[in-house]
């Protein structure tokens, strides 16, 4: 490897801190920063920036807003662009690819040479790309000044583009360029391999996570992501057993632009996946497996027969758990708590009182609710006791179902086992044909 | 517990004749037309309703209860349809001990939840579950008596 241009070196190296966190993990050792003058200079800058990242916390909330600049969401979001004034804050980054700084010059002449007329198309793209860079590196202190003079190579920014690139968004629209930025043949002359190497492995990450918008943002081009990820394997996504179909997810997207890239993401083979048939099966078959081998099948295959002496005290029951729970509402209540005797007592009578009430009620409302069906839709009292259990059983363990929806997918699961076994109970009784 | 577990004689459940004079073969009648123009898929406001499977294997089970309480050789072209199934499915080397609510299970989530590609195997599969619904009782017999009591009211 040739000795690396000064002005390159030390690009990458102020360049560093200004990166999201994610270099690869063999970068890390190889780096030694001791052994060139510049580095060693970043070294001092990037341990001064260290200490003011500690020191973030209290430096953007003690903001001359009075500490309410920046809410706690914002800095857990990872999405968060970070105004000029939470400049600390990416600056945290800087102990993470720093070390980098000394490894990406060795590498930097390999991919170096470059053919100006093919580059003259993208020249105005790569005016984009490096001229956040230089205001990026315009805050950092002396070190990053003295290193900006050292590139005269990069066209003038143009005009045009100012706006999108300066202001709040200079951070997300640097990175954004960088990634629209081609692997083969780049157009800048150095900056291109630092950037590949950087975000490699975190656009493998985002290869997989297509559900957020903003990380396909709408000015630039992913067919070129795409393309760089071409030969990296698939990562095969996580087992999402009532997911949607895949065709329906570049959809979620929401970009217009990318056409081709939409096409792309669905090409390569993702291995066999099986259908929506056979993950509703797998998932609920093996739940109601696993609920019959734990004995809650032979639990619950007793209350279908016992239907018709079961249904009336079900009801009662349920009746009560629901007068119950609505007076202890109503007691609560704004409107209705001046009126109530006895303060936390009289609340707690008025919940029994409501539950008894609702008990009995329940059990003489089966036989007039048997015998409206009966009479009215056609299904006889067994009918509507069974019925009821049924009813019950699957409306018990389905509202756990759906109380874990959002959950993963082995919560999902064990929420799952008791509506699946409940289920499979419920439909594989049978009290002889109708016909 | 002693009024939970009376029995009151249940009158029978039809409201009056939706359609007059129709009859309930005439009904079956219908029903196996429209179903066979919903499976050949050409018809446009079949195509709106039932172009999709599942839609199908509906209309297919709606058929096979109606075929039933048809009687006569609808009811023999229902039970066939179904038998044909259950027995493939009763055989000791498929499914040992199956019972009439296993037979209903299976048939019901074969016509309904697979994608099928073709259109005439969900119908076939849904004529049969809509017999073995009655076959089955409890729960099945509740699904199985509310489309017949609807389909009852409308003969």
């Amino acid at each position: 490897m040739a000795e690396p241009p000064r002005g390159g070196r030390s690009r990458a190296a102020c360049l560093g801190p200004s990166a999201p966190p994610g270099p690869r993990p063999r970068d890390l050792p190889t780096a030694d920063p001791l052994t060139c003058n510049d580095a060693d200079h970043d070294e001092k800058f990037i341990r001064l920036l260290i200490h003011l990242a500690l020191q973030g916390e209290r430096i953007t909330g003690a903001s001359e807003e009075g500490g309410n600049m920046t809410t706690a969401d914002e800095k857990t979001d990872p999405f968060h662009v970070p105004p000029p004034d939470e400049m600390p804050v990416p600056a945290a980054r800087a102990e993470v690819p720093a070390p980098d700084g000394g490894q990406a010059t060795t590498e930097m002449p390999v991919r170096a040479p470059v053919d100006d007329a093919v580059d003259a198309p993208v020249d105005g793209v790569d005016a984009q790309v490096s001229a956040p860079e230089d205001e990026s590196s315009a805050p950092r202190g002396s070190g990053g000044e003295r290193v900006i003079p050292l590139k005269p190579t990069s066209p003038p920014k143009p005009p045009e583009k100012g706006p999108a690139t300066t202001g709040p968004d200079w951070w997300r629209g640097g990175r954004d360029q960088a990634k629209a930025t081609p692997s083969n043949g780049s157009p800048r002359e150095s900056g291109a391999s630092w950037w590949d190497r950087l975000y490699k492995d975190q656009d493998a990450d985002l290869d997989t996570y297509t559900g957020h918008v903003l990380t396909v943002p709408e000015g630039s081009g992913p067919v070129l992501i795409e393309v760089q990820k071409a030969p990296e394997p698939e990562t095969p996504e996580p087992d999402e057993v009532e997911g949607e179909e895949s065709g329906e997810r570049p959809q979620d997207l929401g970009v217009p632009k990318p056409q081709p890239s939409l096409q792309i993401r669905t090409q390569p083979a993702k291995g066999w996946r099986p259908s929506r048939f056979w993950r509703v099966i797998t998932f609920n078959g093996t739940a109601a497996t696993v609920g019959s081998a734990i004995g809650l099948n032979a639990y619950l295959s007793q209350f279908p027969p016992a239907a018709v002496t079961a249904a009336g005290g079900l009801l009662g029951a349920g009746m009560a758990l629901g007068g119950a729970f609505a007076a202890w509402k109503v007691a609560g209540s704004e409107m209705l708590s001046p009126f109530v005797p006895f303060g936390g007592l009289g609340r707690i009578g008025a919940v029994f009182v409501a539950a008894e009430l609702g008990r009995r009620l329940g059990q003489e409302l089966l036989p007039y609710t048997s015998d409206a069906v009966a009479r009215y839709v056609g299904l006889s009292q067994s009918d509507t006791s069974l019925l009821v259990v049924g009813l019950t059983m699957c409306g018990t363990s389905g509202w756990l179902v759906w109380r874990t929806r959002r959950g993963g997918l082995l919560k999902r699961w064990l929420a799952r086992i008791p509506l699946a076994t409940s289920l499979l109970v419920c439909a594989l009784y049978s009290n002889g044909p109708v016909i | 517990m002693t009024p939970m577990n009376t029995v009151l004689a249940a009158p029978d459940a039809s409201l009056g004749q939706g359609l007059g004079a129709v009859g309930l073969s005439s009904l079956a009648a219908t029903g196996f037309i429209v179903l066979i123009i919903a499976i050949r898929n050409r018809s446009k406001p079949l195509k709106k309703h039932f172009e999709d499977r599942r839609p199908l294997a509906g209309l297919a089970a709606v058929t096979g209860i109606l075929f039933i309480l048809a009687g006569g050789t609808w009811r023999m072209i229902a039970q066939g349809t179904h038998d044909l199934t259950a027995s493939t499915l009763n055989d000791p080397n498929v499914v040992a001990g199956l019972t009439p609510a296993g037979t209903a299970l299976i048939l019901t989530t074969l016509a309904f939840l697979p994608e099928w590609q073709r259109r005439f195997p969900p119908a076939f599969l849904g004529l049969g579950a809509g017999v073995s619904w009655g076959l089955a009782g409890a729960f099945w017999g509740i699904l199985f008596k509310l489309i017949g009591a609807m389909l009852g009211k409308l003969a």
